[in-house]
């Protein structure tokens, strides 16, 4: 192949390129159909609020105070104020739109450097009603993921806890603590 | 006299202050304006919440959103939000939750570099979307006295707000142009090179 055919076949290699490049360009431009129509936009925003908060004596902590080991059903220092009414208590806002369920959990079990309280003697009961006998007797225990306490709690009610705790036998001394957590989710 | 009622209203006022402080009460709302959303592969996707304090709260809080499910991988942390007592939801403080979406449908690429997807018509309808699926967890924090002596627990609410991303697959044909321009300018950089080794063993042989 002398230099000149060289030559050509590379001028017709770059025309052909350039030309692909044109064409694959030129075929992304459309053309619009002539269509006459009329149209006006529609819209509806719906959302949902919803707030809880905690009473002053569970912002300020679920407190056994000294409990003895082998013990059961030691009270939280605030399940019975002097009208045996708990002050334990998650408010749902007035201002709201939504009733919701609420959820309760742990992040760890009650723990004292290396030593612990089992979960399963950490109890709980919840009621929409605040009497000496509502919310009634330790049912469920804690665990450390969330589990519905209570469904249905209307905006502007409140949902009451009561809490004990069962200290085993052999349980070391020490002050053991974590952090019980509760979500509200809109009730469907 | 005077000093009579001087230490009178020091008294009051310590005593209002204290009730004030032990029947402190604190919370915090979402407002939500959606429970799904179509997102494009690649991209970030972002969601906006309200976050508000209402009465009868008294503490101010440090608002935040997280995720789960799904989720928790893919959001993007953000600084908490100081979200002031009384704020009502109509006035809640809007923060955004945003997520960094996957890519997640098959490409074909040439060289690694110049890819297209051609959607399947089972990965176009809607209800085929890959989906995740999780919660946005309005949390808060607050200036609070440390957990006091004792065995116990100290306690925290939130509000869980269910989330449903479905990654739409988007077709994308190759860059053409570049493409084919690319491959011209190999052609090119190939036949110069052949070229001159071509020359340079004629030039040898003369």
């Amino acid at each position: 192949m002398n230099t000149k055919t060289f030559g050509a076949v590379l001028g017709v290699l770059i025309i052909t390129t350039a030309c692909l490049a044109f064409m694959s360009t030129m075929s992304s431009f459309t053309s619009a159909a002539n269509v006459t129509e009329q149209n006006t936009s529609s819209d509806a925003n719906v959302s949902y609020y919803v707030a809880i908060g905690m009473s002053t004596e569970l912002m300020n902590g679920i407190h056994f105070g000294n409990v003895e080991p082998d013990s059961t059903e030691n009270n939280a220092s605030q399940n019975f104020n002097a009208s045996s009414m708990t002050e334990y208590w998650i408010a749902v806002s007035p201002d709201g739109n939504t009733a919701v369920n609420i959820s309760i959990k742990d992040n760890a079990v009650l723990t004292s450097s290396l030593d612990t309280i089992p979960n399963t003697g950490y109890y709980y009961n919840a009621s929409e009603t605040n009497d000496g006998d509502n919310p009634f007797v330790a049912s469920t225990a804690m665990t450390t993921s969330y589990v519905q306490a209570i469904a249905d709690v209307s905006n502007g009610t409140n949902a009451y806890f009561r809490f004990w705790l069962d200290v085993p036998a052999s349980t070391a001394a020490g002050n053991y603590n974590n952090t019980v957590f509760f979500q509200a989710i809109k009730a469907v | 006299m005077k000093i009579l009622q001087f230490f009178l209203f020091f008294f009051f006022s310590f005593f209002l202050l204290g009730t004030l402080v032990s029947a402190a009460t604190v919370g915090m709302g979402v407002r939500w304006y959606k429970e799904s959303a179509i997102v494009n592969e690649g991209t970030q996707a972002c969601i906006e919440y309200g976050l508000y304090n209402p009465e009868p709260w008294d503490v101010p809080v440090y608002g935040y959103l997280e995720a789960t499910g799904d989720l928790a991988k893919i959001y993007i942390k953000t600084e908490p939000t100081l979200i002031p007592v009384n704020t009502s939801s109509k006035e809640a403080i809007a923060k955004t939750i945003c997520f960094d979406i996957p890519k997640t449908y098959e490409e074909n690429c040439v060289l690694g570099l110049f890819c297209e997807r051609e959607c399947q018509e089972s990965e176009i309808a809607y209800e085929n979307y890959v989906r995740l699926r999780g919660e946005v967890i309005g949390r808060y924090t607050y200036d609070a006295t440390a957990f006091g002596g004792g065995t116990g627990s100290a306690t925290g609410t939130s509000v869980a707000i269910p989330l449903e991303l479905a990654i739409s697959c988007q077709p994308q044909e190759r860059n053409k142009p570049v493409f084919y321009g690319t491959i011209g300018i190999l052609i090119i950089a190939i036949a110069l090179i052949i070229w001159l080794l071509t020359r340079r063993s004629k030039k040898k042989r003369y």
